[in-house]
């Protein structure tokens, strides 16, 4: 055993090529373990960046979320809360799902990026940005039919005695001609910009 | 002799008519009329203003269908002169303070053959305001068409007669145009028969109808209307021949679904500030799917 640090270099890469005998069993013991534990650590990872704290740790973010705390997603008489990552980050019963999601995750170093370069870091700035940034989260959650909703969301166990008639009709009507939540629910979380009609393809 | 005349004039009273037909056989209609400010039948159609346009064009839905529901927060709603409507702006520019916003109303009707009656049951709500009818403190009346010969009144019932053009509406220039179906012709049964009752002492009912205008005269097919009042509780009956009688009176038969709606001008009120229903249908001896569809059962 050398003390210099080329030899230890030179005698990892060669234990790589040529590793030391090691009993099939004791390498999927070895392997599973470690994979569950390399899992275990990109999950935790995801779950803790999906925090809506997280998310709040740019202070551009809590314009949206004081907007989201005055809606009935964020509070109501159950207490059910829906927050940051449980649209943005939707979550995953499939496992298509979880690769989308994996990818959003990864595409949201973007946000990152913004932050330094002060993209919407003042109330004025995030105004100028807002339709932009809707109209991207909602041609996302169209091409995706509304995941985002309905991951908690389904036609089927709506209780039609328990809405409105005319949501009853509407949501009748939006399954006849195939459309999806975000195509009409626009608007329910956040502000709708300026100029929007909540109804329409803007 | 005698005993043929007897069967005969018997056999006349039995085939002619039910002189008050058993209402407690008779199953009510619940109903809300609810106050319409000034939403006429082109703000309705404002797309701007009512999202729904596209379901009413396209889809053909009534406007019971969506408001059966909450015709009652509708009508809390305009009566205050809160917004309505998507350019959130009001649609009652002289709010009448304290004015209820809805009505409960049951309506009951049957026929016999030869005879339709209705009655309608409601509970006066708070009045108070400036009186604009000096003579009557409560006037209803029923607007219906021939069958489907009014466009548009299978979905709206009366309103196709309410037009922004009228007097106290938003677009008025006369003060004394009264509502009219566009393009009406009595010929060809384009027009709305009307019957009313008006509670003032010695007021006679009214058997009119809609076309180019409204005429409160010239129906021979009323039998009668009577209407009572006691505490709050209101119950007035109308009787009235299945067959049209004159120009203007349409003949009601069987196999046809007739558009109608109710408006009830509470505390000396006159033109828009009544509390008016939402479409309706009526036929004779068949229940139709939807449930703003009302068979009238003989009795």
């Amino acid at each position: 055993m050398s003390d210099s640090q080329n030899n230890d270099k030179q005698g990892l890469i060669d234990t790589l090529k040529n590793p030391p005998k090691c009993s099939m069993l004791r390498m999927i013991v070895v392997g599973t373990l470690g994979g569950i534990i390399i899992w275990g650590a990109l999950n935790i990872g995801m779950e803790y960046t999906n925090r809506s704290t997280f998310c709040m740790s740019c202070h551009e973010m809590t314009i949206p979320f004081e907007e989201l705390k005055q809606t009935v997603h964020y509070k109501n008489r159950s207490g059910t809360t829906a927050q940051c990552a449980d649209c943005h980050v939707a979550g995953s019963k499939t496992p298509t799902d979880y690769m989308f999601k994996s990818f959003q995750k990864i595409m949201a170093a973007r946000d990152i990026i913004g932050h330094i370069k002060g993209t919407i870091d003042t109330p004025e700035k995030y105004e100028a940005h807002r339709l932009i940034m809707a109209q991207r989260v909602w041609a996302q959650m169209k091409e995706r039919d509304s995941k985002e909703c309905r991951n908690c969301h389904s036609y089927e166990t709506m209780d039609p005695e328990k809405q409105k008639d005319r949501s009853v009709v509407k949501h009748e009507g939006a399954i006849e001609d195939g459309k999806t939540c975000i195509e009409c629910h626009k608007g329910i979380a956040h502000k709708l910009p300026a100029g929007v009609d909540k109804t329409s393809e803007g | 002799m005698k005993k043929i005349a007897f069967a005969v004039v018997t056999a006349l009273v039995a085939g002619g008519a039910v002189a008050n037909p058993d209402w407690s056989k008779v199953a009510p209609v619940k109903m809300t009329l609810f106050y319409p400010g000034q939403s006429s039948l082109e703000w309705v159609m404002d797309k701007a203003e009512h999202s729904a346009v596209p379901d009413i064009v396209e889809k053909k839905r009534s406007c019971a269908k969506c408001h059966t529901g909450d015709a009652n927060e509708v009508g809390d709603k305009i009566v205050k002169g809160a917004p309505a409507g998507n350019k959130k702006a009001s649609i009652e520019p002289k709010p009448i303070a304290g004015k209820a916003g809805h009505v409960p109303v049951e309506l009951q009707t049957t026929h016999d053959g030869s005879k339709i009656y209705f009655r309608l049951t409601w509970n006066s709500p708070k009045g108070g305001a400036p009186k604009q009818d000096n003579k009557n403190d409560m006037k209803v009346a029923l607007l219906f068409d021939g069958g489907g010969t009014v466009e548009g009144a299978e979905l709206n019932g009366c309103w196709a007669t309410c037009h922004d053009d009228l007097r106290s509406m938003k677009s008025a220039k006369d003060d004394k145009k009264t509502k009219y179906v566009k393009g009406a012709d009595l010929a060809s049964g384009k027009f709305y028969d009307l019957i009313q009752f008006k509670s003032g002492k010695g007021e006679k009912p009214v058997d009119g109808h809609v076309i180019d205008k409204r005429v409160m005269e010239g129906g021979k097919s009323l039998i009668k209307a009577e209407g009572k009042k006691e505490g709050d509780k209101w119950v007035v009956t109308f009787e009235r021949e299945l067959a049209g009688k004159a120009p203007g009176d349409h003949t009601i038969v069987a196999g046809k679904m007739y558009n109608f709606g109710v408006a009830i001008h509470e505390d000396f009120s006159n033109a828009r500030y009544h509390y008016v229903s939402l479409g309706y249908q009526f036929a004779l001896d068949e229940k139709g799917k939807e449930r703003n569809q009302i068979s009238v059962v003989k009795q």
